[in-house]
């Protein structure tokens, strides 16, 4: 029997990720459109797919559109690095547990490893 | 019983010793037979795990369960929530601690403490289940 085994990587890729981290401990978040903010409050870094369809744009600056997302009712977070960086080391672990080798590459993107088995 | 809020896990690196044996000048001890290996709280609690979690409450209603104000609670997100089980919820949006029963028309939320009666089905809109409480942790001197 020959059989090929050529390695294949997926790549995992959290949603909107900093918006996920605020709606797992405030469910009510998730009903509504969801923006997180730069340092400073400065600029848009993360959105949800409601605020997506709303036409928020990445890194547009907060201060032009303050007025828009509360006329929308979106939900305007700080950035909230710990709980961002605990999240992301938790969603890291569950990933690397799945194969045998995963690399993490930034705050919510892994890449693991693993084979494709052809005979 | 209201969560207080939700702590990251730092890894201890200080494993336990539950039994020390000494040995004196190559005899060998007689409790070596007795050795048991260092246990690890981070093992036994599993708190290492990504689905665990750790969480601070407030309140007495779950009281004689042995669930104080200010005891902290670990709470195991993958094990799916039963009747009888202690579970941290989001009823109404807001996260209780309370014990599952069966009813009719949904979960029955107990509390363990005479002063708080169990909240029914029709009195509250929405409940999502975060976790079931696996143990509790209560300082008794600091």
């Amino acid at each position: 029997m020959h059989s090929d085994i050529r390695p294949v990587f997926a790549l995992c890729d959290a949603n909107s990720f900093y918006c996920s981290c605020e709606r797992i401990f405030r469910p009510e978040l998730r009903d509504r459109p969801v923006v997180v903010l730069s340092n400073a409050d400065g600029a848009i870094v993360a959105r949800t797919n409601e605020a997506k369809a709303l036409g928020v744009k990445m890194g547009e600056p907060y201060f032009k559109i303050r007025s828009f997302l509360e006329q929308h009712g979106v939900a305007v977070f700080s950035s909230n690095y710990t709980l961002y960086g605990e999240l992301s080391h938790r969603m890291a672990m569950a990933v690397s547990s799945l194969t045998y080798a995963t690399e993490q590459y930034s705050i919510d993107k892994n890449k693991l490893h693993t084979v494709d088995v052809q005979s | 019983m209201n969560v207080v809020s939700a702590f990251p896990v730092t890894p201890t690196n200080q494993p336990l010793q539950v039994l020390a044996g000494s040995v004196a000048g190559g005899f060998p001890s007689p409790a070596a037979d007795y050795y048991e290996a260092p246990i690890s709280l981070d093992v036994l609690l599993n708190i290492r795990a990504p689905h665990v979690w750790i969480v601070q409450v407030e309140g007495d209603s779950m009281r004689d369960v042995g669930i104080y104000d200010g005891s902290r609670l670990v709470v195991d997100r993958a094990i799916t929530a039963c009747s009888g089980h202690v579970v941290m919820a989001y009823v109404d949006n807001q996260p209780l601690v309370k014990r599952l029963a069966r009813s009719s028309g949904g979960w029955l939320l107990e509390s363990a403490n005479p002063d708080y009666p169990p909240i029914a089905p029709s009195e509250y809109g929405t409940i999502e289940v975060f976790g079931v409480v696996t143990w509790c942790l209560t300082p008794h001197a600091l």
